[in-house]
């Protein structure tokens, strides 16, 4: 589809919003917060969007910005709801998986098994490392984004040792 | 019954047992490691239990208190795991309510710890969003409408499977790796009929299996890595490498077949 990048926001921003919500149920969030699940779902992919297609950045670091900017929300957001940031947080980055990259890196990997041509075998060993390193940096990214934005606000409680 | 600060040796006992109790059930729902303590650590206070001290690994959770009758002891072991966030919030409040000191008596507490139970929800209402959602997924990674829906059809297949496996009690990696194989072969056997290309099924099977993506113990290893849990960070996200694992197994069977269609 070619779709200008307004379209692809809209379109990326609804997509997000249906799979947080979804993937949240499976777990058993209550239904009530899925709105804010959709929300945050579409914003998070809606910011990795504008950051790698209007202001230049790679993937890994939107994809932490996306990250960080959905567990700041929930820092404040949670707390009055009187529910634990995981529900929230847990939903809202898994439209930023890293799919493609993720399922290139893993054919590549099978196909390796196959190849007697050095260099087609050389060909498959640059798509695992690429691919392979590109899903596990997005991965560590949404890990250290969800992760590290918390550390900044909550304080070690035994402070008299 | 008796008030919260009660010191008889039957209503302590009880006391510790709550704490241990509530701390294993967060942790078999799914809580992460320092919500566990910490809603432990405030239950104890709000119970104005002595010198309280609670633990908590991957096998279950121990507290234990003075009491001018010696030590109490209370072991609650996690019998199994299963993911339920709805759980894990109510039993978050119940602490939050003690710390606040809305209960009264201790029986109000235990009424409502035996009232959580796990939000389910109907399962033709979660295969139908889960379709949706692995539509939403093909779409993301670049798939057209027909790719989409191809992802949405494996998607029914792969959630009817587990359900199906889940209801006869099998073990969940056997579970991910044919939840997998089914999803990711209907999937291309629907690209197939739709007369999509090998990379157009190849997508469709990708967005089929990322609904079992294990994202709460991904995120939850991850908090509890960086907030100085590490074993069991590092041991949450074994479990999701594990179904990671799976999954890719899986699709991979799947491929393997697909070869003798394209």
């Amino acid at each position: 589809m070619d779709l200008n990048l307004f379209e692809r926001l809209l379109f990326e921003g609804m997509a997000a919003a249906f799979i947080g919500p979804a993937f949240s149920m499976i777990f058993g969030v209550r239904e009530q917060y899925f709105v804010l699940i959709a929300a945050s779902s579409a914003l998070g992919r809606v910011v990795r969007l504008l950051l790698t297609d209007a202001a230049g950045f790679g993937i890994v670091p939107a994809t932490f910005v996306s990250a960080a900017l959905i567990s700041f929300i929930y820092i404040f957001a949670a707390p009055p709801l009187k529910v634990p940031r995981p529900v929230f947080t847990a939903g809202s980055i898994i439209c930023l998986l890293p799919g493609m990259d993720a399922y290139r890196a893993l054919f590549a990997l099978i196909g390796l098994v196959h190849q007697t041509e050095t260099e087609e075998i050389l060909e498959s060993i640059a798509v695992i490392f690429y691919s392979g390193i590109q899903a596990g940096a997005v991965i560590m990214a949404i890990g250290l984004g969800i992760a590290v934005m918390p550390i900044f606000f909550y304080r070690f409680r035994h402070r008299k040792l | 019954m008796a008030n919260l600060s009660s010191t008889s040796k039957e209503d302590l006992m009880l006391k510790v047992k709550v704490v241990a109790v509530i701390g294993a059930r967060l942790a078999k729902y799914g809580a992460e490691t320092r919500l566990i303590l910490r809603s432990m650590d405030q239950l104890g206070r709000a119970l104005h239990l002595k010198d309280m001290q609670c633990g908590f690994d991957s096998q279950g959770t121990k507290v234990t208190c003075e009491s001018p009758y010696g030590q109490i002891f209370y072991y609650s072991k996690v019998t199994h795991y299963g993911i339920n966030m709805a759980a894990v919030s109510e039993y978050h409040r119940i602490c939050l309510k003690a710390e606040e000191g809305q209960y009264q008596t201790l029986q109000q507490m235990h009424d409502d710890v035996l009232k959580v139970a796990p939000k389910l929800y109907p399962r033709p209402f979660i295969i139908g969003l889960e379709a949706a959602a692995a539509f939403g997924f093909a779409y993301l990674n670049g798939g057209q409408l027909l790719t989409c829906l191809c992802s949405a059809a494996g998607a029914m297949a792969l959630m009817l499977m587990r359900f199906f496996l889940l209801d006869r009690g099998y073990l969940e990696a056997f579970m991910i790796i044919v939840s997998a194989f089914t999803g990711a072969m209907t999937a291309q056997l629907a690209a197939k009929a739709c007369g999509l290309s090998f990379d157009e099924a190849a997508l469709a099977m990708l967005s089929t299996s990322l609904i079992l993506v294990p994202g709460f113990p991904m995120v939850n290893g991850f908090l509890d890595v960086f907030k100085g849990y590490t074993s069991q960070g590092i041991l949450r996200l074994s479990q999701a490498l594990v179904i990671i694992t799976c999954a890719a197994a899986g699709v991979i069977g799947a491929s393997y077949l697909g070869a003798f269609l394209y």
